[in-house]
């Protein structure tokens, strides 16, 4: 899995590419709280070239969303694909992230 | 038609995307969507992890992983020599408290039950023996 990291709009968003399994999911955890070390408060993660997600990385989307909790702070997830964004619904993940269908849409509403 | 596939894995998770790789191939040779190969690549997934991760914690054991495919379903046995465990005991995740509460424990066993159309489970011959379906959509 590749991970490219940007920021915009005092926004960091992570954007991982490939599929975030068992294996893959740790280094998903490591990028974000790389980024997290280094001060953001603000992380949006652009899922549009993810393809499939297991719970080893749901895992992680869990982790994250419990470390930016504070007021100011803002994490959210974009541009799902359907499957993936399948698997989020059955966990029962919609009900407590912020979900967007674009980056745009996302940073719009953070400002 | 058939498209069947018989893999041995030694313990690691590392191993997990070739099984997904299998399945992928076994499928797609008879037909599947990419909708039903996902699916079932998250089930097997899900299902080896946990097999790997709590049944043998952490120590080498082999999981064998039999896909058999047809035009019209696919199943998938799983086996291991871990000590017994039927994954469908698991209680239900918590998919409902907000965000302070909520807890990830079990939502791997229970995606997979959600995506796949069958799943058996029964210790035989000092084994545990899971079985995956996947019927194709009418």
């Amino acid at each position: 899995m590749e991970i490219t990291t940007a920021e915009r709009q005092a926004v960091t968003i992570v954007s991982p590419a490939g599929r975030i399994d068992t294996v893959s999911a740790p280094i998903l955890e490591q990028a974000i709280n790389q980024a997290i070390e280094r001060g953001t408060r603000k992380i949006l993660l652009d899922f549009s070239a993810v393809s499939y997600i297991s719970s080893g990385g749901l895992r992680v989307l869990l982790a994250t969303a419990k470390k930016l909790k504070n007021p100011g702070d803002r994490y959210g997830l974009c541009c799902l694909s359907a499957d993936v964004h399948k698997i989020i619904r059955l966990a029962g993940f919609t009900s407590i992230f912020s979900i967007y269908p674009s980056e745009g849409e996302a940073l719009a509403g953070w400002q | 038609m058939t498209c069947s596939r018989t893999l041995t894995i030694s313990g690691d998770i590392h191993e997990i995307p070739q099984i997904s790789a299998a399945l992928e191939e076994t499928m797609r040779a008879c037909g599947f969507s990419d909708d039903a190969i996902l699916d079932m690549q998250l089930a097997v997934e899900e299902a080896v992890a946990n097999t790997i991760l709590h049944g043998y914690r952490g120590a080498v054991g082999e999981v064998t992983i039999a896909i058999h495919a047809t035009l019209q379903s696919v199943q998938i046995r799983i086996e291991d020599h871990a000590p017994p465990f039927d994954p469908l005991s698991l209680p239900e995740p918590d998919r409902g408290s907000d965000l302070a509460e909520r807890r990830i424990g079990g939502l791997g066993i229970y995606l997979m039950r959600q995506v796949a159309d069958e799943v058996v489970y029964e210790y035989t011959g000092s084994k545990n023996v899971l079985t995956l379906v996947k019927r194709k959509a009418a």
